[in-house]
């Protein structure tokens, strides 16, 4: 046994678990009890732990994604041949622009952040993530952001301006009716959701790791969620402010970006982008900690240079502010502000070649397995690394102001988005499958799914770089036959239906594997971090105790018999509180119960944003509601087993 | 079982991207490969620079992460020596990396101030005005009688810097002659400055790149360049007004054209037609393209056109005529003997 | 409606109704009308044209295009929905956005 001490001086008592097996089925009872998920019909709408509402966000994710597969499917057959007449222009524009503002804002973002309000906790071994209830809220009012702008797409009355939605075509005068404003309150809804995760994961990544876990000791991926989450919390403000001040000059009359009367189109370039180019990097960077995790554990070894990569991931998220003239350097702005933004774009290659480099070298030392998880990293090493070259080369000025605009940035985005994020993603799907469902994903199935995709990926989109060099510009939605951008866009088209198989081979081998598949069991790819050490899938208190890390790699460094936390209360839903740095346990905190209250907030708060777009008057009138539902939400709950004076927050104390 | 029987995969996947990336198409008309001017040279030498060093950068990296991959494992492998070896291979791969980065950096800041002015100082300077969904060329004089307004076609003297000032009538366009220089934002609000200049004559297309509405897909324009004698002769006949009508369908024409919806929008210079809604149509019957670049001018495509615009560009403001036959046919014959 | 504010602009109406306040012609936003409020007195008015220097546009502005100016002259006295109206326009304010003015009850002040 060995104890230490919290920092309030209350001794902690480390013992070895296995203690008598009644004790421990007692224990394994009432945790279950204690953390039990809300059954039934209104259970549904009350669920506060991360694994359901991760399980949901990860899954509604998805359907935006086929949705806006879908749209993609729709553009590449208009333009698989020239002057067709498939989609006309009026169509084409709010397909396109979908396409775009459904994948970045309504998958991209929220299936990193629902990777992370699952398996964060897991990670840094704690039972549940911080805030669980705004954890809750912000599920809802992403999915009913997501139902909005959907419902608009279907009575014609999409957004159709681009997902930039530059003013001033998408101001008063040049979109008429209620397109802009959906898009405008759709950020809206999309960014409360993402700070919202985002707060809890700082939360949860700095207070409420186990005990040993020190900052040196945190997982990668950990880490990269860290990183994320507060480029989400310094990212977001500025496009809420571009999208307010739009939806202002629409439905006002404010003259935020009126060149007339003062105001001026560039502004909102300035504050699009400015939060535009760290949200690439918001989707990209958990992508890295995805494939560090995937890396370590086909290669069982542990990444080589671990401060590196650290380093890394916190310098993509620092230089990632410092970009975003980079989408405008069209616009004749000084050259001595074009050269500052070329050499910022340069350099964030660095980060990114370093953890490249680690990577290979890690594969170079270890025993890799080309598991179906490491072949999808494989391919986003091979795709990724080409779409960072074009992205260097867009760097330069001269060079973009040739490029910029054209199906060249549009092949490189892709090549960095689907490469960089969604290949890791996908992999870390395979990966985390067994974890999440108990069961295994097909291995054959998963072989093939990965060749279709990369076959696929490669073919629509290689030749697009050609045709932005042949002069191809963005966001047409159609061309003339006698430039000679047909066949490539046929070969382009070719490609598209490949990757759509790919993505229903995906769905198939999914929904197959969750109803049929081999059981998993708690370790089957022998994993590093600290999720492997709890049952597939994980109950509902993720760990029957909390571990005390031993080391960086918590699975690997394991002793024996590892020394676990005793002392938290197993009647009521507390959680250990540790200190930032070294992870000294603090203090036991309670969370909060599950309850409707967060879904009813959401409902709310969602009939106020969509009202707004109408009536000045969903202000006043869901002020009162909006209020009445807070404080639902924030009643305290009389703890049940309050002994007189004693405190909720109060330091473990020593068993007998 | 180790991964032997997917070493295949590994290779297949690598040398399947490196094959990919060796295909690089050029040359066409509004291509940036092809180019006919000073400043589209330097950026096409600049990024073929780039791409050569990108497309090495690419190999190698995907060379060495193959090797890595497939390499026979020692136990040394896990040895202190050996992370101290990776270690300062991978600090020097990072070293190489910023070396080309930097160089890249300093060939493009080289390449970028020779492009932000013209090659010499007599210039020529137009305004370039964007509106949904065309293009206005002005050439100012010292007298203002003999400003010269061209719709889509741009006319330049070969050798010789034409300085374009750019500003836009509604919403945010983009003036993009691949052949000749990179692209400028039209904004409104603001006057942006660029210039193009053509080495040779010939017919550059060029076409709005930055997404303007309904028909941004067909916001083109096409840049002339001939020698300097045959553009001021150029110039001075397209000061002239509008040729007299000679044949009686030409005139019938004319006369139906300033009774009718047309002259609401359209300025005809030497007659009524004074009205600036949308491009000017004195010399229409000399231009290379209609309807922005859309079609070629020919008797038919401009029937196309004049009879149902909305069928050829969707959500144009131009209405569909409503005129009899007879009457149509004159307005066109009428339209195309404008020289 | 926002395709007539910007025909409006195009053909010049503001010429003499300004933009909306009149001048040598009468105020567009205003309660009064003179020859009747409802779409078809207005498109008439701007067809056939009106006595005391109101032109004839019939043949210079197509019929389709009329309707959509008719719709606008009916949203600068706020008779339209209010979500339907135009908001600010990319110019100098010349007055109120259209969608933020109280709806004015017709009143005719001549015979149509």
């Amino acid at each position: 046994m060995e104890s230490g001490s919290g920092q309030s001086g209350a001794p902690v008592e480390r013992v070895e678990p296995y203690p008598d097996p009644a004790a421990e089925a007692r224990l394994r009872r009432q945790l279950e009890e204690t953390w039990h998920v809300p059954a039934g019909f209104l259970g549904w709408f009350a669920v506060t732990d991360h694994r359901t509402i991760g399980r949901r966000y990860i899954a509604t994710a998805f359907v935006f994604f086929l949705i806006g597969g879908v749209l993609a499917a729709l553009m590449r057959i208009q333009l698989a041949v020239p002057d067709n007449h498939f989609l006309g222009p009026d169509l084409y524009n709010q397909v396109f622009t979908m396409h775009g503002t459904v994948m970045m804002f309504l998958f991209a973002v929220p299936v990193m952040e629902a990777m992370a309000v699952y398996l964060v906790p897991l990670m840094v071994g704690t039972r549940n993530i911080a805030f669980p209830r705004l954890n809750t809220f912000s599920y809802f009012v992403y999915l009913f952001g997501g139902i909005m702008v959907i419902v608009a797409m279907l009575v014609n009355s999409a957004p159709d301006a681009g997902w930039f939605a530059y003013v001033p075509l998408s101001g008063p005068d040049y979109t008429p009716g209620k397109r802009a404003d959906f898009w405008a309150q759709l950020i809206t809804f999309t960014e409360v959701a993402a700070l919202a995760v985002a707060v809890e994961i700082v939360a949860t990544v700095f207070k409420m790791r186990a005990p040993g876990m020190s900052l040196n000791r945190i997982p990668l991926f950990v880490w990269s969620m860290l990183v994320t989450a507060f480029m989400i919390i310094f990212a977001m403000p500025a496009v809420v402010l571009g999208s307010t001040f739009l939806l202002l000059d629409r439905l006002v009359g404010t003259h935020f970006y009126n060149p007339a009367e003062g105001g001026d189109a560039l502004l909102w370039q300035h504050l699009f982008w400015f939060f535009g180019h760290p949200e690439v990097y918001i989707i990209f960077v958990p992508a890295l900690g995805m494939v560090s995790a995937i890396v370590a554990t086909f290669t069982q070894r542990p990444i080589f240079g671990y401060r590196a990569m650290v380093l890394s991931l916190v310098a993509t998220g620092f230089i990632g502010f410092g970009l975003w003239v980079h989408h405008m350097f069209a616009t004749g702005l000084p050259q001595l502000g074009l050269t500052y933004f070329t050499a910022a774009s340069m350099i964030i290659s660095i980060p990114s070649g370093v953890q490249i480099f680690c990577w290979i070298a890690s594969i170079w030392r270890g025993h890799p397995r080309l598991a179906t998880p490491m072949l999808f990293v494989l391919g986003f090493i091979a795709i990724f690394v080409l779409g960072g070259l074009s992205g260097v080369t867009l760097a330069s000025v001269p060079f973009d102001l040739q490029v910029h605009d054209t199906y060249y940035v549009v092949a490189h985005f892709h090549y960095v988005l689907l490469g960089g994020a969604v290949f890791p993603l996908i992999g870390a799907l395979y990966f985390w499958f067994p974890k999440i469902t108990g069961r295994m994903m097909s291995e054959r199935l998963g072989v093939l799914n990965f060749w279709t995709l990369f076959i696929g990926f490669n073919v629509t989109f290689f030749p697009m770089h050609i045709l932005g060099f042949q002069g191809m510009p963005r966001r047409v939605y159609t061309y003339p036959a006698e430039m000679g951008w047909g066949p490539l866009n046929l070969v382009a088209t070719a490609g598209a239906v490949l990757l759509i198989a790919g993505g229903a081979l995906f769905v198939f081998n999914a929904v197959r594997s969750y109803v049929a598949g081999t059981i998993a069991g708690d370790d089957p790819w022998h994993g590093e971090t600290l999720e492997w050490a709890t049952a597939s899938p994980p109950p509902v208190y993720n760990f029957l105790h909390i571990p005390v890390i031993e080391g960086r790699h918590a699975m690997w460094d394991r002793s024996l018999a590892p020394p676990v936390v005793t002392g938290l209360r197993s009647d009521c839903r507390e959680v250990l509180i540790t200190d930032v740095m070294g992870a000294e346990p603090v203090h036991a905190y309670e969370l909060p119960e599950p309850s409707i209250w967060p879904f009813l907030c959401s409902i709310v708060t969602s009939a106020f944003f969509v009202g707004s777009i109408f009536t000045p008057w969903a202000l006043p009138v869901s002020i009162l509601p909006l209020t009445v539902t807070l404080i639902g939400w924030f009643w305290p709950k009389p703890h049940p087993n309050l002994r007189g004076d004693q405190p909720l927050v109060r330091p473990v104390e020593a068993e007998g | 079982m180790r991964g032997r029987s997917t070493r295949p995969h590994a290779a297949c996947v690598w040398l399947s991207q490196f094959l990919m990336v060796l295909t690089v198409g050029c040359a066409g008309n509004q291509s940036m490969f092809n180019p006919q001017g000073p400043a589209a040279r330097r950026i096409a030498d600049l990024g073929l620079l780039m791409i050569a060093i990108c497309l090495v950068v690419y190999l190698v990296v995907i060379a060495v992460a193959a090797w890595s991959l497939l390499r026979q494992r020692q136990a040394s492998d896990d040895s202190a020596q050996t992370t101290a070896r990776l270690g300062a291979i991978v600090a020097g791969a990072v070293a190489v990396t910023a070396a080309i980065l930097v160089t890249l950096t300093a060939v493009s800041a080289a390449a970028g101030r020779g492009l932000t002015s013209p090659t010499s100082q007599d210039t020529v300077t137009v305004d370039v005005i964007g509106h949904q969904w065309w293009w206005a060329f002005q050439y100012r004089s010292d007298k203002p009688q003999d400003f010269v307004t061209t719709p889509n076609e741009l006319h330049v003297p070969v050798g010789v810097p034409v300085i374009l000032r750019a500003q836009s009538r509604d919403v945010i366009h983009s003036f993009w002659v691949p052949n000749l220089q990179g692209k400028r934002d039209l904004i409104p609000g603001q006057i942006t400055t660029t210039w193009i200049q053509a080495d040779r004559a010939g017919v550059y297309r060029g076409q709005c790149a930055e997404f303007c509405g309904h028909q941004h897909a067909k916001m083109a324009f096409v840049v002339v360049a001939e020698p300097m004698d045959a553009f001021q002769q150029w110039l001075q006949r397209q000061r002239q007004p509008a040729a007299e009508p000679t044949g009686d369908q030409e005139r019938h024409g004319r006369d139906v054209f300033l009774q009718s919806t047309c002259v609401a929008c359209h300025t005809i210079r030497g007659t009524d037609a004074g009205a600036r809604v949308g491009p000017e149509l004195t010399h229409v019957g000399s231009r290379q393209t209609i309807a922005a670049g859309t079609l070629p001018n020919s008797v038919e495509h401009l029937r196309m056109w004049v009879a149902n615009p909305p069928s050829i560009k969707p959500g144009t403001r131009m209405p569909p005529h409503g005129l009899s036959p007879e009457d149509f046919e004159a307005v066109v014959s009428y339209l195309r003997s404008l020289e | 409606m926002a395709e007539g504010k910007r025909l409006f602009t195009l053909y010049n109406c503001a010429g003499c109704h300004a933009n909306g306040g009149g001048g040598m012609g009468p105020a567009l936003m205003d309660d009064k009308w003179i020859y009747g409020s409802r779409p078809p007195n207005i498109f008439e008015s701007i067809v056939e044209g009106r006595p005391n220097g109101m032109p004839s546009w019939r043949n210079k502005i197509p019929d389709a295009q009329v309707w959509q100016l008719v719709a606008y002259v009916q949203s600068m006295s706020g008779q339209a929905p209010a979500a339907a109206m135009p908001s600010r326009s990319d110019h100098l304010q010349s007055g109120t956005p259209e969608n933020n003015r109280p709806a004015q009850t017709p009143i005719q002040t001549g015979t149509p």
